[in-house]
């Protein structure tokens, strides 16, 4: 089994304060791994540990079998680690034109092209000149994926990136997470909805209080999701696979 | 259209010395070079989101350079200029580390604290600086028109490569590090660095000013880079507009002509007035005077007008 991206026995945190508590996890080359957890169980945390935006207290990230733990965000994202952040958080003076331009630079031989991102994502095609506080939050959010795909990630952190949006949009983005899995791209996927990440992942873990506390494959989830429901406190049940 | 009013605005500072007196064109000198440090201090604050208090002293390591070439029989001014702009941009580069890590008003405070330390040294180091005595540097160019257009050519060239930079690929980094240093820094950016190279290049635009402030009035003394020169320096960048160079730059000049115009005419009340001024800006126009979104007024004036307020009657 080759692991994309490993994390193994992470503390971090804010201000000496521990949110993770060793936490361990796993992306398989080429899969997508869901995490799931209620607010405050320390996902963004961990999204941010792992792309170098927070120093680690201890732990070991790999990416393509290389320790990155706490080295500085740029190196680790030259290193294949992309990012979506939570809540889009576009340039909002820049324009559609102007963020494309910016995440291709530095990047050499592009699995990800400007012209590829545009096929992919055609609407932003049609918004080049318009700034980021201009778009809506689903462009934003496409625009937000165009930007980290172009820093030619092996492995894409997306954090809560259905959050705030339309359900037909959320169900695009979805449908936009399995085509890049698809096209041989490894993702942490961040979700509050268990639903959502039974859709398009092939494992999911749950993080409660800073800990990993279950993993599994999604097929084992989808028939019997009573462990996992019962960890995010769900009371309702899941909707039926049409 | 604004970059066609710029050349009969250019034409028409170059005329000026010929219109007006000797002591005129050499304040106007002097507020040029007021207006170029202002751009230095735009391009940290608008720009790159280093909010400064502290470029007076690559201003004044430039212009102790520039002083002490002109006591070592160095005529030529663009080796002046040159050794200006490297010593400001040295300056900047040491100093450096202990501004690209902090932000908002700890740069504010960190920068205040590097330029009183650099008057502190200019008062004390008198072998280099002259003490608070100040250098009396021999004058390069015989005239105060001379003088005046010199200045007035190198702020002009100076100003429109910042102009070229902000437009090229090093603009936009900056500007997209201004908004969200962290998704730069996660889109493999060393926002650092590029924080770093700009207030280097920022010293050395100060540093030009130096050596321009010391062609100009041929003598820098401690009082030209005291507190009230970087408040005021700040103060017009505010109001011309920190993310417009120009309107920095005219800004920055506008509020020294003030200063001196209004000490003149209320003395001992310039500073209040200014104060009031500062603070209108800040309320009705937050983004300066060239931040000012004047096509919207423009709008509304003609919505408001006499024949557009018929035209609505009519159609209800």
């Amino acid at each position: 089994m080759a692991f994309a991206l490993r994390v193994d026995g992470l503390y971090a945190g804010y201000h000496g304060g521990r949110v993770l508590h060793g936490v361990g996890l796993g992306v398989e080359a080429g899969t997508v791994q869901a995490l799931v957890g209620r607010n405050g169980a320390g996902k963004t945390t961990l999204v941010h540990a792992i792309a170098g935006l927070l120093r680690p207290y201890s732990g070991v990230v790999e990416i393509g079998g290389t320790d990155l733990a706490g080295r500085p965000a740029h190196q680790v994202a030259r290193a294949g680690v992309g990012i979506v952040p939570q809540g889009r958080r576009v340039f909002p003076s820049l324009t559609v034109a102007e963020h494309l331009k910016l995440a291709a630079r530095h990047q050499e031989g592009p699995m990800w092209t400007i012209k590829g991102v545009l096929e992919l994502l055609p609407r932003l095609g049609e918004r080049l000149s318009h700034r980021g506080d201009q778009l809506s939050g689903g462009e934003q959010q496409m625009l937000a994926i165009a930007r980290a795909l172009l820093t030619q990630p092996r492995v894409l952190l997306l954090d809560e990136p259905s959050e705030g949006l339309a359900l037909d949009l959320a169900a695009r983005v979805r449908g936009l997470v399995a085509d890049l899995a698809r096209a041989g791209l490894s993702l942490l996927l961040v979700e509050q909805r268990l639903d959502h990440a039974i859709e398009v992942a092939d494992r999911i873990a749950v993080l409660d209080y800073g800990r990993v506390v279950f993993d599994a494959p999604t097929a084992q989830v989808r028939a019997d999701p009573t462990t996992v429901q019962s960890l995010l406190s769900i009371d309702q049940p899941l909707p039926q696979r049409s | 259209m604004k970059r066609l009013l710029l050349v009969p605005a250019v034409a028409f500072a170059a005329a000026l010395p010929w219109l007006v007196d000797d002591y005129t064109t050499a304040t106007l000198a002097r507020l040029l070079v007021l207006g170029l440090v202002g751009v230095s201090v735009a391009l940290l604050t608008g720009v790159t989101g280093l909010p400064t208090l502290g470029q007076t002293a690559p201003f004044a390591a430039g212009a102790y350079a520039a002083a002490q070439l002109g006591l070592h029989d160095v005529a030529n001014e663009p080796v002046r200029l040159l050794a200006a702009a490297g010593v400001g941009a040295a300056f900047a580069l040491l100093t450096a580390p202990l501004v690209v890590y902090a932000r908002g008003v700890i740069v504010l405070m960190i920068t205040l604290a590097i330029g009183e330390l650099a008057i502190t040294v200019a008062s004390r180091w008198k072998s280099v600086t002259g003490g608070t005595d100040g250098l009396i540097a021999a004058p390069t160019l015989d005239t105060d028109r001379a003088r005046y257009l010199y200045t007035l050519a190198v702020v002009v060239v100076l100003v429109a490569l910042v102009l070229l930079a902000l437009r090229s690929p090093a603009g936009l980094l900056l500007r997209a590090s201004r908004d969200d240093e962290a998704r730069m820094r996660a889109s493999g950016h060393p926002v650092t660095a590029y924080l770093t190279g700009a207030y280097a290049a920022a010293g050395g635009i100060a540093g030009v000013g130096g050596a321009l402030l010391v062609t100009t009035q041929q003598y820098v003394s401690p009082a030209d880079f005291s507190f009230d020169t970087a408040a005021l320096l700040l103060l017009g960048v505010v109001i011309g507009g920190a993310g417009s160079m120009l309107g920095a730059a005219a800004g920055t000049a506008f509020v020294f002509a003030a200063r001196d115009w209004l000490s003149g005419l209320l003395p001992g009340h310039a500073p209040l007035l200014l104060g009031a001024l500062f603070v209108v800006t800040a309320y009705l126009l937050p983004r300066g005077v060239a931040g000012f979104d004047w096509r919207r007024l423009g709008r509304a004036a003609r919505a408001a007008s006499p024949g557009a307020m018929r035209r609505r009657n009519q159609e209800a």
